[in-house]
């Protein structure tokens, strides 16, 4: 019966209100303003203070260039309206076939869609193939979640709706749940002391709320409820998007042979999961800590036995 | 290959699953797209603590298991061993839950490090490892002060009570059994993580903590019987043994140490391959720590007993100082290691490059196209334009 997430990314349009809310309700410090330079994503990453993060992955095909401008110069131009030539010579008004496709794909596909050639294959692609991707990430909920089996204090908990919680009246800031993670998502407040990360507003859930940052998504890009309802909602959405030609929409984290199992906080990705930054096939890191434990208990007996007899044998010697 | 399959096997694994020879080209995956080269996962945010406490207990444990060894077997000389391990155990056992609770970021909460008993942790194991150390270590100590007649004296009432109710012998094997798991264990902490340069190969980790801690506790109780040890035959003999000791713990770490580039893929090893942390690794660690002790040892048998003590003397320091570059460097590697997306993904590599089909988009068979092509031709979206 437990709860979580669906995140699914085609119909995020990136507005961060999820960000917003988690930040807000759960009463989280602003970061500092730093200006990533890199896309419109300048949060960056999951933090002990960030909750939600909204990745933000603009998409050009790589090293295409015409005419020795870079090719999002030559988006930037197509933007405005300019008539730029085409490979094959015509004269392509770029805004007109760009709201054709957009009227071509019905409702909130339109998103998936943003991928927009503005010229015909043919032509070697004048401004290429490219796409905006968004995917707001937050702490998974693992199955089998490394931070909670590495958490000495036992401040880490799963909680009465199957999600992983840590509880700030126990923790003492070893800091190694957060190299635990295989996600890289919980962290230590250097302020605080404490380790913090997605709580699934355990608060909010307590009193029947949806999380905040599913009631505020505009999109339903994020949606909460029962895992299991949520997971054969994102396979009936796959079937969808894949009837409709997306055929590259698939669930990250479900029915998935990986050690930390299923995720209560899952995703529907159209791309592979490092281009959002998320490992192909995540492993729990304690799946070593048997074989390690066996390996350096035979190690040590070994050299053990080695000192044992070195001392015993001199011993002889001596007799 | 059939991408599907893989996915198809269970692979909760229990088995090793990052030892994957470098040589294979599987291991040597092709750059792989990242989020604008933005870590995957979080570095970890030990400070100079934990490498100085995994020295430090790495030391005590080793000198621990040695002076056991030494007490039981090594007649009049190994009792001396013995007792500097024990003094040794105690001022070590001292400062490293100084070391780790000033690492906590919430130090005045240490305790709570004793509410479970994990098994699952490392860390968990670790505490409770280091508290029945420091209690034995303890024990012991003041029994050894009682018996020295040092600070306590031998025949006051504290001193005869000691020597009458702790019972040595039972201690003595417990001490040496915690040391070697306070040598190790902490090797066992560092695989059990998401870095990429612990993870890999991490099953060997524990095994190199465990030689290192054994040859840098034999060079600190070398230097000890150089420094207080009595000079007669017995207690030479003595010292001579834990030579043997840190010999064959320094044979087994440049063994676990080439074993371990063997199978750690070169991106993931890369930061101890270059860089400061690497030259630190291999020049400061493995060739300052462990083959250069050999070999100072090995010229040792052709020169006379005066320069031989002082070869012996130079071997033991390196060999803790070795220990002390071994523990820094894996550390600070491992930071940069988490920094690297490539390594991580290499670390976590399913079917490189493939978005994994669930059985329901198998039901649906889907069209599969390969995962760097774009998969949306333009005539799907777009009508062709108007002549």
């Amino acid at each position: 019966m437990a709860k979580g997430f669906f995140t699914d990314t085609t119909l995020c349009i990136g507005c961060k209100a999820c960000e917003v809310a988690c930040k807000q309700w759960n009463q989280l410090p602003g970061d500092d303003y730093e200006f990533t330079g890199m896309s419109y994503d300048n949060t960056a990453a999951l933090s002990a203070t960030t909750w939600r993060h909204v990745a933000f992955i603009e998409q050009f095909e790589r090293g295409a260039r015409v005419d020795g401008h870079a090719v999002g110069a030559q988006a930037g131009a197509a933007a405005i309206g300019e008539q730029v030539r085409g490979g094959d010579g015509q004269r392509l008004d770029l805004l007109s076939l760009r709201a054709n496709g957009a009227g071509n794909a019905n409702g909130a596909d339109a998103m998936t869609l943003t991928r927009s050639r503005t010229v015909d294959a043919q032509s070697g692609g004048l401004l290429g193939d490219h796409r905006w991707l968004m995917m707001s990430d937050v702490c998974k909920h693992c199955e089998r979640a490394g931070c909670l089996e590495a958490c000495p204090t036992g401040a880490i908990i799963r909680n009465e709706f199957g999600d992983v919680y840590v509880q700030p009246d126990i923790c003492n800031g070893c800091g190694y749940c957060v190299i635990a993670c295989p996600f890289g998502v919980i962290d230590v407040d250097r302020q605080d002391g404490r380790a913090w990360k997605c709580t699934l507003c355990y608060d909010r859930q307590r009193d029947g709320l949806t999380p905040a940052c599913a009631q505020a998504c505009p999109t339903q890009s994020i949606q909460f409820g029962e895992v299991e309802e949520l997971r054969d909602r994102a396979r009936t959405r796959v079937g969808q998007l894949h009837e409709r030609g997306v055929t590259d929409a698939y669930l990250y984290g479900v029915d998935e042979q990986t050690s930390v199992g299923d995720l209560n906080a899952f995703f529907l990705l159209v791309d592979q999961p490092a281009v959002y930054n998320l490992p192909e096939r995540p492993s729990v890191p304690q799946a070593q800590v048997i074989p390690s434990y066996i390996a350096t208990a035979l190690t040590a007996a070994a050299l053990g036995l080695v000192t044992v007899a070195a001392f015993a044998l001199r011993l002889r010697s001596r007799a | 290959m059939d991408t599907t399959e893989q996915y198809d096997q269970p692979s909760y694994e229990l088995s090793l699953p990052n030892l994957r020879p470098a040589s294979q080209a599987y291991g040597q995956m092709e750059p792989q797209p990242t989020y604008y080269d933005r870590p995957m996962i979080k570095p970890s945010l030990w400070k100079w603590y934990i490498p100085g406490y995994f020295w430090l207990g790495g030391v005590a444990g080793g000198a621990a298991a040695i002076g056991a060894a030494a007490h039981f077997l090594g007649g009049r000389g190994g009792r001396e061993t013995a007792r500097h391990a024990r003094y040794l155990a105690l001022a070590a056992g001292m400062a490293c839950p100084a070391l780790l609770i000033a690492d906590l970021h919430r130090p005045e909460r240490f305790y709570r490090m004793f509410r479970v008993f994990k098994v699952s942790s490392p860390l968990s194991v670790g505490t409770w490892i280091l508290g029945g150390f420091g209690v034995v270590s303890g024990a012991l100590a003041v029994r050894q002060a009682a018996e020295d007649d040092v600070v306590i004296r031998r025949e006051s009432a504290p001193g005869r009570l000691a020597r009458r109710l702790i019972p040595e012998g039972p201690l003595t094997a417990a001490h040496g059994l915690l040391g070697l798991g306070l040598g190790g264990y902490t090797g066992a902490l560092l695989a059990a993580t998401a870095i990429p340069l612990w993870a890999a190969g991490g099953v060997l980790l524990g095994p190199l903590f465990e030689a290192t801690a054994l040859a840098s506790g034999a060079g600190a109780l070398g230097l000890l019987a150089l420094a207080f040890g009595k000079r007669d035959k017995e207690s030479e003999r003595a010292r001579q043994t834990v030579e043997v000791v840190e010999a064959a713990s320094a044979i087994s770490q440049v063994a676990l140490v080439l074993a371990r580039d063997a199978v750690v893929t070169s991106r993931i090893n890369r930061p101890l391959r270059s860089g400061r942390w690497g030259a630190l690794y291999r020049v400061g660690a493995v060739g300052g720590g462990a083959l250069s002790p050999l070999a100072l040892r090995l010229v040792a048998r052709f020169v006379g007993p005066r320069a031989a003590r002082t070869l012996s003397g130079v071997a033991a320091g390196l060999s803790l100082l070795g220990a002390l570059a071994e523990r820094v460097a894996l550390l600070e590697a491992g930071k940069v290691s988490a920094h690297d997306p490539q390594a991580y993904q290499e670390l976590t590599a399913g079917a490189p490059g493939a978005a994994r089909p669930t059985p329901r988009q198998q039901a649906l068979n889907a069209p599969k196209s390969p995962a760097h092509q774009p998969r949306i031709a333009a005539s799907d979206t777009h009508p062709a334009p108007a002549q």
